[in-house]
């Protein structure tokens, strides 16, 4: 069998997702990386469906903030990510981390806004310090 | 009488003798002054040229001397203004770090979820 590129992969699995026949594709997937021993690639290639979902529409990220997101805030993450993007869904996973201390961290594919307060401290003390 | 004669000329020779000695003594005294006024000459000259020598070498000296000594203040006028530079960095930096310390322990006690959800809104809105 010759060896699938993550390119196609990944398109092929998007265009499933999208089409909605998410179980099967996310098996088919496991069983194929199993067998060919590619299961190192397995984060490079969800990145890549990632990258393909977003492009038709339907992006997912990750919004990392120190503590729990309230709806109302959650909404407004979801806001923004459509209106950056265009997209018409939006998935996110949210991450708590308290050493952000304060602020939002949004990661969608190809892109980053990181708005914490950790961040403004570090760009602070490294931005303006002199050289 | 011939005696006398002769001795008339011996006398005369002498005379003349000694009037030309007298010339030539007086002619060597001019000589002997030429030359000394000469020698005086060339002596002062001499030691004209070796004042001038030693005030030429006085004024190198003195001015290799400042130059140095300028030379030495500029490099340490330089090295503690690098000094002063370093300083202020360093004394900057650590402001900077003991300001973002402070806001961290402000921020930790002061951020309840309620002012994190307005920051978090805030953020969204000022990065469209």
């Amino acid at each position: 069998m010759a060896k699938l590129s993550r390119r196609a992969i990944a398109t092929y699995v998007a265009e499933q997702l999208t089409a909605g026949d998410s179980k099967k594709v996310v098996l088919q997937l496991a069983a194929y990386l199993v067998d060919t021993r590619r299961t190192k690639e397995l984060s490079l290639i969800i990145r890549d469906i990632q990258f393909y979902l977003s492009e038709a529409g339907a992006v997912s990220g990750v919004v990392t903030t120190a503590s729990e997101l309230t709806a109302e805030t959650k909404k407004a993450v979801e806001k923004y990510i459509k209106e950056q993007t265009g997209a018409k869904t939006v998935a996110l996973d949210s991450l708590i981390d308290p050493s952000v201390i304060g602020g939002v961290k949004v990661s969608i594919p190809g892109r980053e806004l990181d708005a914490t307060v950790s961040r403004s401290l570090t760009v602070l003390k490294t931005r303006f310090k002199k050289a | 009488m011939k005696q006398v004669d002769e001795r008339q000329d011996a006398i005369e020779a002498a005379a003349k003798a000694a009037i030309a000695a007298q010339a030539s003594a007086a002619e060597s005294k001019e000589e002997v002054e030429a030359l000394m006024a000469k020698a005086r000459s060339e002596a002062a000259e001499i030691v004209d040229t070796a004042k001038l020598e030693a005030s030429q070498m006085l004024t190198s000296s003195e001015e290799k001397a400042r130059t140095t000594a300028e030379k030495i203040a500029a490099e340490a006028k330089a090295n503690v203004e690098k000094s002063i530079e370093a300083a202020k960095r360093e004394l900057h930096d650590e402001t900077l770090e003991l300001i973002a310390l402070a806001t961290e322990k402000v921020i930790h006690t002061k951020l309840d979820k309620k002012a994190d959800a307005a920051l978090i809104v805030s953020a969204l809105k000022d990065s469209k």
